[in-house]
C-alpha cells in the first residue's frame, strides 16, 4: 500500500504531530508493509525560511517534500496537494491529529473525490476493505467505517501514543517546493498572531487538578489555580468551565482539548463524560472527588472520594504542604 | 450582510453518559428517550451570529440572520426559539432520508439552499455534532461552495467596512484575522458562546411566525442522490468500556478520608515525582 503523511510544521508544535504519526505508521506496519516509520514518505508544509534546516534536521523520513507557504492557509496547501498529488495519488494519505489535519483530510478527499474520515484511532483490513475506527456519539461508542473510494485521507485522533522519533540527515531525500507566492484573493486580507502555542503546560505534568463545572464558580476556579501551584500541580479544566470563561481554552482537557498522561489526575468536581474523559484516560491514578456516586467518573476512577471537592482539597492541601 | 446557520439538534447525551447503551442495525435506540438540545458547538455558532449582528448593528451595518436544520417537526420548538432570540428567518429542510454519518448529503443540502435562498455572506458554523462525531459537515461545505473557511472559531467583530476581525484558537496558536466575505466560519470552544434567553415578549411573538419548511423537491433532489454519497460506511458500533478499580475511599470526616488517600495512595506517589 503506498501511503504519505502530510504534516503542518507552521504549527509550533508539529513535532509531536510527528511523533504520534510515527507511532500510528508503526503500530500498523503490516497494514502499511513497511518496517519502520521512516519508511513514510512525507509532504511537510512550513511558513517560515530558517526553520527549513531545523526541518531538514528533524523529520524522521527518508522521503520528503518540503513545501513552503507564506503562513499557514489551508487554500494553499490544497491547491499544493492537488497539483502535486492530483495525478498519481497513494492510496492512504495520513493527516495530523489536530483541526489542521481534519480539515485537510476532508477538503483534499473531497477534491480527490475520495473517502476521508477524522480522529481515527486505528485501522484495519477486513476481507480486502480498509476498516478504520473512531468514537462517536460524545465517546460512548467506536464506531468502524468502510473507507470506499481510495486515496483514503484520514487524520488521527487527538493526543495519540507517541514516540521518539530520528533518522541522520544522509539518509533523508529532500525535495524542496516553493507556494510561497500563491495568490487568492479570497484568503485574508490580515493575519495576525496573538499568541502562539507555546510548550503545551500538560506536556511534562505529572500531577494534574483537573476541575469541572461543579467548581461553580470563576474565584473558585482561581481559588484552585493557586492551589495546584502550590502543590506542584498543573490545572486542567473540563469544557463547560472553558465556555463560562472562568480559566483559558489552553487547560481545556478532552477530545477536543488537551489529551493529558500525568502519573496523578486528581479530578475534582467532573462528571467524567466520555469527551472530557478521553483527554484523561492515559493517566496511570485516577482519583475523582464528587458528591454524586453515580456520576460516569466514579466508575473510571481508581479512587473515589464521595464529598465536597472544597472540603477535600483543603484538607489535602494541608497535608501536603505539612509534610513538605 | 447575509448570514446562514445551519445547525443540528441532537439528544443530550450528557444524560446517557456510563449507561449501558443498545445498539440495533449499527444505530444506538437510547438517544431517542432522552432530552433534545441545539448541538453544543453549533449553539455557540447561533450565538456567535447574534453577537455579529449586534455588533453589525451598531455600526449602522443591516444583517439579515437565517437558521437552517435538516430535520423532522421536533425541531420546530427550537427554531421558534431562534426567531424570538434575534433570527429573522428560520428554516427546516424536512428530508425523509436519513443522513446519520452522511455529511456529504448534508453539505450538499446546505449548499443547494445556499443557491436557491442566497446570496448569503457568511455561513457560521459549529465544528462537530456531538452524535456523529463526524466534524466534516463544514469542510465538506466549503468545498461544495467553494468558500474559503477557518476553523477554531472563537470569536469574531463586525467592522465598519463589511470586513471581519476573525478570531480563531489552532495547534498554531491564537489568530486574528480580517476576511472578507464569502466565508464559512467554523466554530470551535467559543467561550460566553451559550444561546442567549429571549425575553418572554419575543417568545410570543416569535410563536406568530412561520417557520420555512423545504423539502427535496424544492431542489430536485432524488433520495437516491443523497444515499450514493455515503462514503465512508459506519458497518458496526460497539459501547466503549472505561471502567477501572473505582475504589471507594470512606471514612466518617473528610479529614479522614483524605488523611487515608494520602498516606496509602498519594505520599510515596508525590515524592517520588
Ligand atoms: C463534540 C463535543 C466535544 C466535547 N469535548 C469536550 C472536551 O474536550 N472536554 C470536556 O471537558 N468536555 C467536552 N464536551 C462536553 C462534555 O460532553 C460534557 O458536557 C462536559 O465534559 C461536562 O463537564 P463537567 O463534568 O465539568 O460538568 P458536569 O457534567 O455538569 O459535572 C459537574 C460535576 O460536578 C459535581 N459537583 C458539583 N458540585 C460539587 C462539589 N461541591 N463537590 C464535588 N463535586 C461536585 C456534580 O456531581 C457533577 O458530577 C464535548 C461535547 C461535545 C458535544
Amino acid at each position: 500500500m503506498r501511503f504519505k503523511v502530510i504534516i503542518n510544521a507552521c504549527s509550533p508544535v508539529f513535532l509531536r504531530r510527528v511523533e504520534e504519526v510515527c507511532a500510528f505508521i508503526d503500530a500498523h506496519k503490516t497494514l502499511f508493509r513497511v518496517n519502520h516509520y521512516t519508511d513514510a514518505e512525507a509532504l511537510v508544509f512550513y511558513s517560515q525560511e530558517d526553520v527549513e534546516e531545523q526541518l531538514a534536521e528533524k523529520l524522521p523520513f527518508r522521503k520528503i517534500k518540503l513545501i513552503k507557504l507564506k503562513h499557514y492557509q489551508p487554500e494553499p496547501i490544497l491547491y499544493a496537494l492537488e497539483e502535486l498529488e492530483g495525478q498519481n495519488p497513494a492510496d492512504l494519505y495520513i493527516f495530523t491529529g489536530d483541526l489542521a489535519g481534519n480539515e485537510l483530510a476532508v477538503r483534499f478527499a473531497s477534491r480527490m473525490k475520495s473517502s476521508s474520515l477524522v480522529a481515527v484511532e486505528k485501522l484495519d483490513r477486513q476481507q480486502g476493505n480498509m476498516i478504520g475506527s473512531k468514537k462517536v456519539y460524545s465517546g460512548n461508542l467506536l464506531g468502524s467505517f468502510h473507507f470506499i473510494k481510495k486515496p483514503y485521507c484520514l487524520s488521527l485522533a487527538r493526543g495519540m501514543n507517541r514516540i521518539e522519533t530520528s533518522l541522520p540527515r544522509q539518509k533523508k531525500n529532500i525535495n524542496y517546493f516553493d507556494y510561497s507566492t500563491y495568490n487568492d484573493e479570497r484568503v485574508p486580507v490580515q493575519c495576525r498572531e496573538i499568541s502562539k502555542t507555546e510548550e503545551q503546560c500538560f506536556d511534562k505534568a505529572q500531577f494534574v487538578i483537573a476541575v469541572g463545572r461543579g467548581a461553580g464558580n470563576r474565584e473558585a476556579v482561581a481559588h484552585l489555580e493557586r492551589i495546584s501551584r502550590q502543590l506542584g500541580a498543573e490545572l486542567g479544566v473540563s469544557r463547560p468551565v472553558v465556555m463560562n470563561a472562568w480559566a483559558p481554552l489552553n487547560r481545556l482537557i478532552g477530545a477536543s482539548g488537551n489529551v493529558i498522561a500525568p502519573d496523578i489526575c486528581l479530578a475534582l468536581a467532573v462528571s467524567g463524560s466520555p469527551p472530557f474523559y478521553y483527554g484523561i484516560e492515559n493517566s496511570k491514578l485516577i482519583i475523582a472527588v464528587n458528591t454524586d456516586k453515580e456520576a460516569p467518573l466514579v466508575k473510571a476512577a481508581d479512587l473515589v472520594i464521595i464529598d465536597d471537592y472544597k472540603v477535600i482539597i483543603e484538607e489535602l492541601c494541608k497535608l501536603i504542604v505539612k509534610s513538605n | 450582510m447575509r448570514v446562514l446557520v445551519p445547525f443540528k439538534i441532537v439528544a443530550d447525551l450528557d444524560l446517557l453518559r456510563g449507561k449501558k447503551w443498545t445498539i440495533t442495525n449499527n444505530r444506538p435506540e437510547d438517544p431517542a428517550f432522552v432530552k433534545k438540545i441545539i448541538n453544543p458547538y453549533d449553539e455557540s455558532a447561533l450565538e456567535l451570529a447574534l453577537k455579529l449582528a449586534d455588533n453589525c448593528n451598531k455600526h449602522g451595518l443591516e444583517t439579515e440572520l437565517h437558521a437552517l436544520t435538516i430535520d423532522k417537526k421536533q425541531a420546530d420548538l427550537f427554531l421558534k426559539k431562534l426567531i424570538a432570540t434575534g433570527y429573522n428567518l428560520a428554516s427546516r429542510f424536512d428530508c425523509a432520508v436519513d443522513l446519520q454519518f452522511n455529511p456529504s448529503a448534508k453539505a450538499a443540502l446546505i449548499a443547494a439552499y445556499l443557491e436557491k435562498f442566497g446570496p448569503f455572506d457568511l455561513i457560521i458554523m459549529g465544528m462537530q455534532s456531538s452524535d456523529e462525531d463526524n466534524a466534516k459537515t463544514p469542510y465538506l461545505t466549503a468545498e461544495e461552495t467553494g468558500w474559503p473557511c477557518i476553523s477554531g472559531i472563537t470569536g469574531f467583530n463586525g467592522c465598519e467596512t463589511g470586513s471581519i476581525r476573525v478570531f480563531s484558537v489552532n495547534d498554531q496558536g491564537t489568530i486574528e484575522q480580517t476576511i472578507h466575505p464569502p466565508y464559512i466560519l467554523v466554530v470551535g470552544n467559543a467561550p460566553n458562546a451559550y444561546l442567549r434567553i429571549p425575553t418572554l415578549k419575543a417568545i410570543k411573538t416569535a410563536a406568530e411566525k412561520e417557520i420555512k419548511i423545504i423539502n427535496l423537491e424544492t431542489f430536485n433532489i432524488t433520495p437516491d442522490q443523497l444515499n450514493t454519497k455515503v462514503d465512508p460506511d459506519l458497518i458496526d458500533l460497539v459501547a466503549v468500556d472505561n471502567s477501572r478499580k473505582s475504589l471507594l475511599i470512606e471514612g466518617p470526616s473528610a479529614e479522614e478520608k483524605v488523611s487515608l488517600l494520602y498516606d496509602k495512595y498519594l505520599k510515596g506517589r508525590l515524592s517520588s515525582l
